[in-house]
Parts: structure tokens; C-alpha cells; sequence
């Protein structure tokens, strides 16, 4: 996947909840949500515990390791960012320990993968298979 | 677990779609009132005779229900919003028949209605949900494509479906939009190899999987049966429907939804199987979505809808662009989204609507010979890595 040269930058976007994955993206580390209640992992991140309704939500240290579900190459793009470098390859992960992550990054479907968590061209968090 | 009660003695009438457009400076409230409005006319009765709306809209922000009461001079006493897209028409329709058989209200105008303007589409899909928000937008999955593409991608693997499979549903629907004059695309033909070289766009999805964002109203009247025969009104009646939201939740790419979960509940309320459908309408997002529902709502085993579509002539004619079928299943019979255009949530009407028309035999130059049953699905609402509603429902030509 080629740099960017012109000043289109990733979207930026997130609620309030996915900014907090901003300070461990920048140190990459993988954190995700995880319930003290049920020890079960949330993505995407959420108000409540999503298996047990818990209020006892927190980022923790998350194991990387997972598989690709299924992988394409984006042709088309709303964004400036990903048209400019078509075609952009997108992977489902389905994390070991429970979810499933859209990333960035390279595979295919059955293979192992390792996720990251890393910031991207507009320094915003996001997921990475490498 | 308990099954949904009776819909006897409520009848749909007066099916309407209106305002097809590519885009359109006009508001939702125009796409909604210009059905209500076709709709009274057609049924002979006064704007205040309606005491029901149930209303489906992405692009009517900032009113709601409420603010079209103002908007069109009524006063209703059951009003309903239902924000579920490609589920909102049969959704609604439940609702609307429970309203009529307890009383909350005579006749209920359910509406699907959205204006399509510059830009809207992509505003829409950049902020669709707070899971689209955090962990999709951010890596290019704008929209339902990249959504689609991927379950695509998952469906060919696991079931050995190809793009030629695809197409099949595809140039059917689109042969259909060509006898149906409301469709969009309709002026144009489509053949299998216009279909397999078309621009990608995602994986395997390419753009004649795509539906065309539109503007446009579908609507009908709910009422009860003695009402519509009273009224001279040819009508349909419901023999089963049912709905169920996130099912198969541990699925880690979806290829199922909750159809299968109360398929044969529906045929054994309707005392009818598959083989006594006479049009099926699914919710056509992308001709994958389509085979899912064929195979949940029993049409074909799981897997198999590869052989189903390569088998079963899909046009409302019987029409088999040179395969071998062996019987006939009109599918998405004005020619779906994929070919009518998808007006925002008056899509998820499209084929509740297209349904009344057929079996009433008021459709035109698409009409089904001898229509009695139509199976109608609704899909929709990609949260994120999947479409979370499901609804369907048994319909049947009202006795005369
Ligand atoms: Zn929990």
C-alpha cells in the first residue's frame, strides 16, 4: 500500500468511546474493552458490557492473535484518503478472544494474523493484521 | 416460544409508488405526503379518514411522525416511526394490522418516503452508527459495500457460488424493471456480460450489485376487510408474518439471518409451503442478501441457492435467458432495488408494495398471470459487519 502524496487524510471521526483507544494507539498497544463482571471483550467499543449489560467496562491489554474471516480490496472509496490508493485491501479478524475487527493491513481468508492497534495517516487510532 | 396471533380481517389497499428521481431537491415530506395523497384519492376517502401513520424515513431529520401531522393538517390517534430500512414495510405492516384489529385505529397510511439530494448519500453512510462511526468508516468501509463485500466474499468461499450465480438475479430483476415503468433503470437492458465486466467496487461486488441511491415514496392503506369491501377496494390479506433481529449472533460472517427461525412457522399459519408461493420479493441490497433469503424462507437448502437460481427462471413471465429451468419463481417482480433504485427506506416498502399491486392485478405490464400468494422479505440495518433485521411475510388476493 502506497503513501499518500497529496493532503487527504483518513477519517478522523470516532465517538467519544473510540477516542479513548487514542492514547494506547499511540504507545501500540492493543487494548480493547473488557467486562470484570463476565471477563468477556467488546469491540466495537461500548456503554455497557456486551454480553452481561455490566457497568464494569475497561480497556485492558488484548491479545493480538486471530484469523481472517474474509478479506476484499476496495475499488471504491467516498473518501479522498482510500480513493486516491485503490484498490485498498480490507480484512474481517476474528480476534481469539471473542471479536470480530475490520483492519488495515494484508491476508487472507483462514490465515493467522496478529493485530495491532497503531495510529494511522491522521494520527487516529485504528486496527492493523500483520 | 409463542407465535404471532392471527391477522385475520385486516386488509391492504391501495398500493402507491411515487416521485422516482436520481435526486431531488425536495424534502421527505414530499416523497411521504405525495403518497398519502395518491393513496386517499385512490380510496375515495378524506385526508381525516386516515387515523393511523406509520411512517419509515432516513432523510426526514430534524421532524419525525409528529411533525407531518402539522406538516399535512391531520390528526391522527396512532402514530409509528419505524427506523429499520430494509424491514420497515413489513415491520410496519405488523404494527399496522395490530392497530386496526384492537382499535387504535380504522385506517393506517404505512409509508416508507426519501428524498435522495447531492451529497446525502455519502453524509449518511459516514455516520450511520456509532459502531460505523468507530470501527468501520475509519478504514475505508464507507457505506454498506465494503460491509457487503466481505460477506460476499465469505459466501463464495464457503458455498462455491460465482458471479455468474449472482447475476442470474441480477439480469431477471433487471428483465422485469423492463415491463415495469417506475424502475429507474428500467429503459436499459442488461446481459450477463454487461454484468461480469462492470467496474468493481468491492471484492466481488461490482456495480450492477450496487443499487442506485433514489428518491421515492411507496406507501399503502391498512384497514379492515368489511372497510375496503365497503369502500369497492380489492385487497390483500396476511397469512402469516414475523420478524426476529440479530439472530445467529455468534456468527462470525453472516450468512443466514432470522428467517430461518420462523420460515415454517409462517407456512404452516398460512397452510401453504414453498412450492405454493407465486412470487417471492426479497430485500435485494446486493443478489447475495437475495440468496440468503431464498434459503432461509425455504426455497432451497442452505448453500444451495447457487442451483436454485441456475434452475428457476426468476422473471415474471417464466423469461430464462437460455438456462435450462425447470419451474419458475417470480422474484422481485418490478425489478427491485437493483433495478427500481433504492429510495432510502421506502425500499424496504418496494416489495410489500409490488406485492399488493400483483395480487390485486393492478401491476401493468409486469403482471403475474393468476398471482393468489406472495412471500415478501424484508433485511436491514448494517450496524456494522452485518444487516440486523429480518421480517417476512405470507400474503394472499382478498376474496372478492
Ligand atoms: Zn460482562
Amino acid at each position: 500500500m502506497s503513501t499518500s502524496s497529496s493532503q487527504s487524510l483518513p477519517p478522523r471521526k470516532r465517538t467519544a468511546l473510540g477516542e479513548q483507544l487514542q492514547a494506547f494507539a499511540e504507545k501500540g498497544e492493543l487494548h480493547l474493552q473488557q467486562c470484570a463482571a463476565c471477563n468477556l471483550w467488546s469491540y466495537p467499543p461500548r456503554e455497557v458490557c456486551g454480553h452481561c449489560l455490566a457497568d464494569e467496562l475497561s480497556w485492558q491489554p488484548c491479545p493480538g492473535e486471530g484469523q481472517v474471516l474474509s478479506r476484499v480490496d476496495l475499488h471504491n472509496s467516498f473518501e479522498a484518503y482510500f480513493s486516491e490508493q485503490l484498490p485498498w485491501p480490507l480484512l474481517s479478524v476474528k480476534l481469539d478472544v471473542g471479536p470480530v475487527l475490520y483492519v488495515h493491513g494484508d491476508g487472507q481468508s483462514g490465515q493467522r494474523v496478529n493485530v495491532k492497534l497503531q495510529l494511522d495517516a491522521a494520527s487516529a487510532p485504528v486496527f492493523r493484521a500483520e | 416460544m409463542s407465535r404471532p396471533a392471527s391477522y385475520q380481517g385486516v386488509a391492504l389497499v391501495c398500493p402507491v409508488s411515487v416521485g422516482y428521481a436520481k435526486q431531488s431537491e425536495k424534502g421527505a415530506a414530499y416523497f411521504i405526503g405525495r403518497s398519502l395523497g395518491e393513496m386517499i384519492q385512490r380510496a375515495g376517502i378524506a385526508k381525516d379518514d386516515v387515523d393511523g401513520l406509520a411512517i419509515s424515513s432516513f432523510s426526514l431529520g430534524p421532524d419525525s411522525v409528529i411533525s407531518l401531522c402539522q406538516h399535512f393538517d391531520i390528526s391522527p390517534r396512532y402514530l409509528e416511526q419505524l427506523p429499520f430500512g430494509g424491514a420497515s414495510g413489513v415491520i410496519a405492516m405488523r404494527r399496522a394490522a395490530r392497530a386496526v384489529q384492537m382499535g387504535d385505529a380504522d385506517i393506517v397510511a404505512c409509508i416508507g418516503g426519501d428524498t435522495n439530494q447531492a451529497g446525502s448519500f455519502a453524509d449518511l453512510i459516514a455516520d450511520f452508527s456509532t459502531f460505523t462511526r468507530d470501527a468501520s468508516y475509519p478504514y475505508g468501509a464507507g457505506g454498506p459495500n465494503a460491509a457487503f463485500a466481505l460477506i460476499t466474499q465469505h459466501y463464495m468461499e464457503q458455498y462455491g457460488a460465482s458471479r455468474e450465480d449472482f447475476g442470474r438475479i441480477a439480469l431477471a430483476q433487471r428483465y422485469n424493471a423492463n415491463h415495469y415503468p417506475g424502475a429507474l433503470l428500467g429503459h436499459k437492458t442488461l446481459s450477463m456480460e454487461d454484468y461480469l465486466n462492470a467496474r468493481p467496487i468491492a471484492g466481488p461486488v461490482h456495480m450492477f450489485d450496487c443499487v442506485m441511491p433514489c428518491a421515492g415514496g411507496e406507501g399503502l392503506l391498512m384497514m379492515s376487510i368489511e372497510r375496503a369491501q365497503t369502500l369497492g377496494l380489492p385487497y390483500v390479506t396476511i397469512l402469516a408474518a414475523d420478524e426476529l433481529h440479530y439472530a445467529h449472533r455468534d456468527d462470525p460472517v453472516q450468512y443466514r439471518a432470522g428467517w430461518t427461525e420462523y420460515a415454517a412457522d409462517l407456512y404452516e399459519q398460512a397452510n401453504l409451503g414453498p412450492g405454493d408461493i407465486d412470487m417471492l420479493q426479497t430485500y435485494d441490497d446486493y443478489p447475495v442478501i437475495s440468496m440468503l433469503q431464498m434459503e432461509d424462507l425455504g426455497f432451497c437448502k442452505k448453500g444451495e441457492a447457487k442451483e436454485f437460481v441456475r434452475k428457476t427462471a426468476l422473471t415474471f413471465d417464466g423469461h430464462s435467458f437460455g438456462d435450462k429451468t425447470e419451474s419458475c419463481l417470480p422474484h422481485n417482480t418490478s425489478g427491485g432495488q437493483l433495478s427500481v433504485g433504492q429510495a432510502g427506506s421506502a425500499a424496504g416498502f418496494l416489495g410489500l408494495v409490488e406485492s399488493v399491486r400483483q395480487l390485486i392485478g393492478q401491476a401493468g405490464s409486469n403482471q403475474i398471470a393468476n398471482a393468489r400468494h406472495a412471500m415478501v422479505s424484508g433485511y436491514g440495518m448494517i450496524n456494522y459487519d452485518r444487516g440486523l433485521c429480518s421480517a417476512a411475510t405470507i400474503l394472499a388476493k382478498g376474496e372478492a
